[in-house]
């Protein structure tokens, strides 16, 4: 039991290196393909929101901005904290890895009834004048597949910080509140740079955001 | 079965570091007695002893040991950190203790 939740939540303790950076870019690969086929786009550093189509070059580039942002920023922030000797390839593999629950992101974006229920959910708010409806049975799934994507969200999280920790051998308050800083500069600068690259895809042709992001 | 008895390093009642008092020969009974401190390494726990003799059998080659542990690389080098922090500690409790009992040298 215990070595299963090790395997769950810190599979680094067996898998690091280049093991890791194989897996995790075949991961990240999958993710942007699906994300393609389902209009998936990764957003965040650990997020994902039902957008817009792209070209497949979108997909792919988002989430290596997510994963390189994210290592560069941790690399920074171990460099600071911990005295103790690191590979680069451990830290970018086992961050790479740790993307992997968001593989479930592309997939959830499938049903294509998320845009039109965000959007019905939002019309009863704020009234844009246009007929949009959605049953029952499509706000139950709408609620079940955002509570899936809240718990891969977490899931990879704790994935990132584990990896994180193992890297840099860094342990208690020194090790979460230093990530925790990391994590959201890393979000705020993957952000910004999703918003400068892609800001066409991101916004319709009103100039609004026309996404659902997690 | 063998049963493994662990060397005790600390006083059950003071927990102050254990000191050999007498050495016998088990082959002529002879014993001798005295003072003497237990060497650094002996004062690590058994499983910091076994990590060390493995990392010499492996060259101190960590890839190779977490190959034969089956761990990944840095979990092994954050065992070997942690170890050495632990020599350290250890090696400046030695100090402290002799500088603050010189009729032990």
């Amino acid at each position: 039991m215990k070595t299963k939740t090790i395997w769950i939540f810190n599979p680094f303790l067996y898998i690091a290196g280049w093991q890791s950076l194989t897996i995790g870019m075949t991961i990240m690969l999958l993710t942007a393909v699906i994300g393609y086929f389902s209009n998936t786009h990764i957003d965040g550093v650990a997020g994902a929101g039902f957008g817009l189509p792209a070209p497949l070059w979108v997909f792919i580039t988002e989430v290596m901005i997510a994963w390189i942002v994210l290592s560069l920023v941790l690399l920074l922030a171990g460099k600071i904290v911990s005295k103790s000797s690191f590979r680069l390839v451990d830290l970018f593999g086992t961050q790479a890895l740790a993307r992997a629950p968001m593989l479930i992101a592309p997939i959830l974006g499938f049903p294509q009834l998320n845009q039109r229920v965000t959007k019905y959910i939002l019309s009863k708010f704020l009234p844009t004048g246009e007929d949009i409806t959605a049953t029952q049975f499509e706000i139950v799934v709408y609620v079940i597949i955002i509570l899936i994507m809240i718990t891969a969200v977490i899931w990879t999280i704790t994935l990132m910080y584990n990896a994180y920790r193992l890297c840099f051998n860094l342990k208690g308050r020194k090790a979460g509140l230093s990530f925790a800083i990391a994590l959201v500069c890393a979000h705020m600068l993957a952000s910004i740079l999703f918003i400068v690259l892609f800001r066409d895809i991101y916004l319709n042709p009103e100039g609004l955001l026309d996404f659902l992001s997690y | 079965m063998k049963m493994t008895r662990n060397l005790p390093l600390r006083c059950p009642s003071c927990l102050s570091d254990l000191q050999v008092k007498s050495l016998e020969c088990t082959h002529c009974n002879t014993e001798v007695t005295g003072h003497f401190d237990l060497p650094l390494l002996a004062r690590l726990s058994s499983d910091d002893q076994q990590f060390i003799i493995e990392f010499v059998k492996f060259s101190g080659s960590l890839k190779e040991m977490s190959k034969s542990l089956k761990l990944s690389y840095p979990t092994v080098r954050n065992m070997l950190d942690d170890l050495i922090e632990r020599i350290n500690n250890t090696a400046s409790n030695i100090d402290h203790h002799e500088s603050h009992n010189p009729e032990v040298l």
